[in-house]
């Protein structure tokens, strides 16, 4: 199986109509097997697309990934992958036909320690051919704190079970003995081993999958076609690469603070980008970004490259992601950093902290070279886990565990605003979780649900609204909270504006909203605990915006107060809209053309020019 | 006196009328459709000179109610919704993307209800039932003021939890028509009471835009057909894939809204099975657009909830198609990077083509089609329609040729290459993308532009067979007289085992859905023994989500429950590997289908003919896989017998359209009168 990188438009012998065949069909049996992932596992975080799967050649490359699979996972399949091989190849019954092998360690290409990957290989006539692996965030895996998100945590220790490549079925036999030790360890050993066996039949899925189509087409043909795929991704982002031109940029972004040092202040991600011709490449040199953190805000080397790649993906979202981007795609990290930490740093926080910021930056710098590509900045990701009792009738006090996340704002972008409460940019194939089912499934009530007006950055293009949310416990027992996101008010500042366009507002977390024991809270805790009928508020950033807000028409802004996105005051302070109400119920608004001409007239002459303009 | 069944397709460019007598023979008319939708109805009864108490039945199909849909031509609609909870749609799609890596590709778009239409009523429902807020009356009427005051007639009601208790619901629907009597109000619960709030409320919201839409059009149809002597009920393809009364139709349009489509789908299927296949994919190409469909082992692909646009589900269960835009209106034009493309835009019945001369001025497939030879200008419905090959010409070599450089048949080639590669990823999205290989299939070519198409499409995705059906530009006509009338209705209930189902409640639910059902098949005018319902329980392990339906039959007893429980974990053992055995089983929910046979019609096979025909003339043809002008046979099809055979080149005319078959590729005639072409280049078939 040698892949022959230059080789000419042939696909390794595979006449182009079964090639396209089998390039799709890999696919969807990625897609096939997260289906039956989603279909067989008994937690709603995996139903509501938590998940991500991947297949991957005998090498452990990866050659297709599911279309709707979680962006900061795909990264972080290959690496694991290769780090069963790693540990079992050499190893005398080490990879056998009907293993499959649990893994979670985050140095060696996991990502934080909830998603558990499930990963094995796939024979044929006895040969190794392939590997397939899918990957779910567990509703826990034990550690102090319920959900294993431990804000306090510092080290990997902990924050939960570290799993390193683990063998938990052997040729199709499930080792009771090592599943059990899994499952002593955390907190819903039943719903967890239901997850695991979700995960299992998801593997068969896959290999009954590849079996069908080598009988249809051969092994060759099949094999051909996989090593095809690789290249076939690698001349597409090639391809684009060739028409940017040639340079290198910078830009950074910082985590708000390290918990356990608040007083160090900001943490920086620095990142440079260098694009080259011949051969094409995007190089992302990470030196520059500060040191490790003492709690979870870090990212490691597997999913710091996967923040690379999938933020690429946002700038060329056509051409297929798998391990021919790796051909183009290189990453240059410091020794060890708040980007490629290792053993022991914690890292469960690591998709707000580290994950995030990679992304942001990558968006940032390309802004630079191609600003009809990206967009202004996004909200950050949330961490939302309780634990505690369900005290209510016919739930027999069963322990919960509850794990949200929120939507929130997009950036604005080139021609048109952000969206309004969007999944997070970690995955957009996540549905959020209905909150008719949330409140079925854990003991709690939502007393508010809804946008936000003012949220988002002004903008030629405005950012997103953010959402704000207040849940409340209700006949729920010792319920304990852990929390963590970042771009909280106490940190640098909400999601940044881009063009001139301003920022969306931050973070805002409290408890006990609306009574007399009110009280904010930081954007970094856990085991938080929340009364009977305590409650507890968020409000999501909306998304930065784009260009200067007073190049945006008048009747946008007029739509936007008409709908509650944007208050007359901010109407009038930020786009230089005068607006006057006559009936609101009969949302009879005017503006006022005479006044708004004179009003953008005096903000320009008074303002300091101090944006970004439009190049 | 009442001999003939009527099927009527009524789509964006032509109304197709099929009138089928009790000997399975069959009369056609093809006329323009009219700008109220209707009126080719009548045209056409003028045409055939028949009356309607001649008519048996008359069943119907309409891209009425997905054009609305995705041009959004809908009234203004407002939303009354639990204080506090408004986040709801504007989380659209539920936070998710169509394209979950383009940015710019804005879909999904926001809802058809702005942010400043969603009005607020302080009330709660929890998940048990149990009412923690009753409605506030004050509130209410308040709100019911503003709507009046805003003018906005068309109003959905959507309160969390209101599948497990619709009482706040209805009394929010009682005060607003209290105090704006004019007012056309749905709730959330009797739309459909199912758990989870956005699919929940966007039903209902594309439900009750779609009213005022689909009852106009309806009574109007309805009131002309009687003013014509037609006694019956008009009865309207579901999206399902079954039929529908007026009044049911009129109640909830959103099942209608893919029916034209749904209607192609079971003629491909019924063409199909007649044929000798069981895998079929159905190629209807109208004016507008291509739809695919796909029928495994003899069943129609169905969906549980599905969408004509990305993002805004409805909670009903349809046959499951592909639409792309991609028809013989489809606009070709250049993008700003330069690159060649065709549609989703197309320039629909009026002005249409430039070769219609009707004042149309971009380039469309159907121009391409008449600079290529492969459209005969006076071979469109038998000569009835006007063709201009100059302005054809014009129109490729002004909006094209110029640009690409080269010669107007080059340009006309790429137009047709662009918009059938379209095609061919609609066939991709509905087969590879769903683990199927469509060399395991037959295509059924038709709709007015599928035979131009289907040879080529089928062979650049190595699909051996196509069947060209007798009436191509009439198919899904057809299709409606051979569905069955069919209602589904069902509810969220949920038990945390099954052990707890209160199962009086249960029957009593069973009990009022199998009369509603029942019901409507009576005003169906469906005899007793002609009614079929099948009822289905929603179960699955606990913890799970993704159910499975488990069939049941007659009064529920536990003992039956337990019967039914264990069918769930042997069919569930059958999909997966694992037994979760000791797990409890629960219960989220009842279905309830109810399914009135009609007399369908059914095609009868043709005799053997002579096999001698000769082609009636030949012309010049430009053929891409040729590289140029060929003179190419031109066969008549109405002269083509039973067992006649031919190779292309060839082209085979017809009054509604025209099939092609490029060099190389078998033709022969089947005995039920399909041309089935084989594209492997074998010279074999079926």
């Amino acid at each position: 199986m040698n892949s022959d990188r230059r080789g000419p438009e042939l696909t390794h012998g595979v006449d182009p109509v079964t090639f396209s065949i089998l390039s799709s069909a890999f696919v969807s049996l990625v897609d096939e097997m997260v289906e039956a992932l989603r279909d067989a596992c008994l937690s709603f975080v995996i139903y509501c697309g938590d998940v991500s799967g991947g297949m991957l050649n005998a090498r452990g490359e990866l050659v297709a990934q599911g279309t709707r699979d979680v962006a900061v996972h795909v990264g972080a399949l290959q690496p694991s992958t290769q780090s069963v091989i790693e540990d079992f190849a050499e190893v005398e019954g080490g990879i056998e036909e009907g293993d499959v092998f649990a893994f979670n360690e985050p140095y060696r290409g996991g990502t934080h320690l909830p998603d558990m990957t499930f990963i094995s290989p796939i024979f044929w006539e006895g040969q190794l051919i392939a590997f397939t692996a899918t990957k779910g965030h567990w509703s826990d895996v034990g550690g102090p704190t319920p959900g294993s998100m431990n804000a306090l945590a510092l080290d990997i220790y902990a924050e939960g079970l570290v799993i390193p490549p683990l063998k938990v079925v052997s040729r199709r036999v499930i080792r009771h003995d090592v599943k059990n030790l899994i499952m002593a360890n955390i907190r819903l050993p039943v719903n967890s081993t239901g997850d695991l066996i979700a995960h299992i039949e998801a593997a068969r899925v896959g290999e009954n999958r590849l079996h069908t189509l080598i009988e249809k087409y051969g092994l060759e043909t099949v094999v051909g076609s996989m090593e095809g795929t690789l290249d076939h991704s690698e001349r597409e982002l090639a391809a684009e690469i060739l028409r940017c031109p040639e340079g290198t940029w910078e830009t950074d972004d910082f985590i708000d603070y390290d918990p356990q040092a608040p007083e160090d202040g900001p943490v920086r991600v620095s990142l440079k980008m260098t694009i080259q011709h011949d051969p094409p490449r995007v190089i992302y040199d990470m030196t520059g970004s500060g040191p490790p953190v003492q709690s979870g805000m870090n990212g490691t080397r597997g999913s710091t490259t996967g923040a690379l790649v999938a933020g690429t993906k946002y700038i060329f979202p056509k051409p297929l992601m798998n391990a021919g981007w790796l051909r183009i795609i290189k990453a240059i990290f410091p020794e060890t950093s708040v980007v490629n930490a290792i053993r022991p740093y914690a890292v469960c926080g690591e998709v707000s902290g580290a994950y995030e910021k990679t992304t942001a930056c990558v968006q940032r710098v390309w802004a630079q070279v191609a600003p009809q590509r990206s967009f202004a900045g996004n909200f950050n990701l949330e961490y939302v886990v309780a634990g505690g009792v369900d005290d209510r009738p016919g739930r027999h006090n069963n322990y919960f565990v509850y794990y949200h996340w929120h939507t929130g704002g997009w950036g604005g972008k080139f021609g048109a605003d952000g969206r309004d409460c969007g999944a997070a940019i970690f995955g957009l194939g996540i549905l959020n979780q209905s909150s008719e089912v949330i409140e079925r499934m854990w003991p709690v009530t939502f007393d508010r649900l809804a946008p936000v007006t003012d949220s988002m950055g002004a903008g030629q293009w405005r950012g997103g609204a953010g959402l704000e949310s207040v849940l409340r416990a209700e006949n729920a027992g010792g319920v304990r909270l852990s929390y963590i996101a970042d771009r909280g008010e106490e940190g640098p500042g909400g999601p940044r504006g881009l063009f001139g366009g301003e920022d969306g507002i931050p973070i805002r977390v409290a408890k006990h909203v609306g009574t007399d024991q009110e009280e904010d809270l930081p954007i970094y805790f856990a085991d938080e605990f929340v009364g009977q009928h305590g409650n507890f508020y968020h409000v999501s950033s909306g998304g930065g915006g784009y260009g200067d807000p007073l190049e945006r028409e008048p009747e946008a802004v007029l739509e936007d107060v008409l709908d509650r996105y944007v208050s007359i005051e901010s109407a009038l302070r930020d786009y230089g809209v005068v607006i006057e109400v006559r009936d609101a119920d009969l949302l009879d608004y005017l503006i006022d053309v005479k006044a708004t001409q004179d009003l953008r007239a005096e903000l320009r002459a008074a303002r300091l020019n101090t944006g970004e303009k439009l190049p | 006196m009442a001999e003939f069944r009527i099927g009527v397709d009524i789509g964006g460019t032509f109304t197709d009328w099929v009138m089928a007598d009790s000997e399975g023979g069959v009369q056609v008319v093809k006329t323009p459709t009219t700008p109220d939708g209707f009126g080719g109805v009548f045209n056409a009864m003028d045409e055939a000179e028949v009356t309607g108490d001649r008519f048996r039945s008359f069943a119907h199909g309409t891209t009425l109610g997905t054009n609305a849909l995705i041009e959004r031509r809908l009234p203004r609609v407002a939303m009354v919704t639990t204080r506090g909870v408004t986040a709801v749609l504007t989380q659209a799609a539920r936070g998710s993307k169509e394209d979950i890596w383009d940015i710019y590709h804005e879909s999904p778009r926001p809802s058809i209800v702005k942010p400043r239409d969603r009005l607020e009523v302080t009330e709660r429902t929890l998940s048990s039932g149990e009412v923690r807020t009753p409605l506030d009356e004050r509130e209410a009427r308040a709100v019911a003021r503003i709507l009046r005051g805003r003018g906005i007639r068309t109003i959905a009601v959507c309160f969390l939890h209101s599948y497990t208790n619709g009482r706040n619901e209805r009394r929010m629907k009682e005060i607003i028509l209290e105090e704006f009597p004019e007012a056309l109000v749905r709730t959330s619960h009797e739309t459909i009471p199912r758990i989870l709030e956005y699919e929940r409320f966007t039903t209902t919201i594309l439900n009750v835009a779609l009213i005022p839409v689909m009852i106009d059009y309806l009574q109007a149809l309805e009131q002309g057909l009687r003013s014509r002597d037609y006694p019956g009920d008009v009865l309207i393809v579901q999206s399902a894939g079954g039929l529908m009364g007026v009044e049911a139709t009129s109640n909830i349009p959103v099942r209608t809204a893919n029916s034209g489509p749904s209607a192609g789908a079971i003629a491909a299927r019924e063409i199909g099975a007649l044929a000798g296949f069981e895998n079929i994919i159905g190629l209807d190409i109208g004016g507008t657009s291509t739809d695919v469909s796909v029928t495994l082992e003899g069943q129609l692909r169905t969906t549980e909830t599905w969408e004509v646009e990305w993002g805004h589900p409805i909670m009903f269960p349809a046959v499951d198609i592909i639409t792309v835009g991609a028809g013989g209106g489809s606009v070709a034009w250049f993008d700003p990077g330069g690159k060649l493309r065709s549609g989703p835009h197309s320039m629909r019945a009026v002005p249409g083509p430039a070769c219609y001369g009707k004042g149309g001025d971009q380039p469309t497939n159907t121009d391409a089609h008449v600079v290529m030879g492969n459209l005969r200008p006076g071979a469109m419905l038998g000569g009835a329609m006007e063709i201009s090959p100059e302005l054809a010409h014009k129109v490729i070599h002004d909006g094209i040729g110029r640009r690409l450089g080269g010669d107007t048949v080059s340009a006309a080639a790429a137009v047709i290459a662009v918009a059938e590669a379209n095609m061919a990823n609609a066939i991709r999205l509905a087969t590879m993308r769903r683990g199927l290989d469509p060399r395991d299939f037959a295509l059924v070519a038709f709709g007015g532009a599928g035979p131009f198409h289907g040879a080529r499409v089928a062979a650049e995705l190595s699909i051996p067979t196509v069947l060209v059906p007798p009436r191509p530009g009439l198919t899904s006509a057809l299709g409606c007289l051979m569905a069955d009338i069919r209602h589904d209705l069902g509810a969220s209930m949920f038990y945390g085992e099954a052990a707890a189902v209160d199962i009086d409640e249960m029957n009593e639910r069973f009990d009022e859905f199998d009369a509603q059902v029942r019901a409507a098949l009576d005003r169906e005018g469906i005899a007793p023994e002609s009614q079929f319902v099948e009822k289905t329980i929603d179960m699955c392990y606990a913890g799970q989500w993704r159910v499975f339906a488990i069939p049941v039959s007659g009064k529920m007893t536990r003992e039956s429950l337990s019967e039914s429980v264990e069918l769930f974990r042997k069919l569930y053992l059958q999909r997966f590997t694992f037994d979760l055995g000791e797990r409890e089983v629960e219960i989220h929910g009842i279905n309830v289908t109810g399914t009135g046979i009609s007399d369908k019609y059914r095609p009868q096979a043709a005799e053997q003919g002579s096999a001698a025909a000769t082609a009636s003339a030949s012309r010049q043809v430009y053929w891409r896989e040729a590289g140029g002008w060929v003179d190419t046979p031109v066969w008549s099809r109405p002269s083509l017998p039973v067992g006649f055979r031919t190779v292309g080149p060839a082209v085979v005319e017809q009054m509604d359209s025209t099939t092609l078959a490029p060099p190389g590729m078998s033709l022969f005639v089947d005995r039920h009168l399909n041309l089935v072409l084989d594209t492997t280049g074998e010279g074999g078939g079926a």
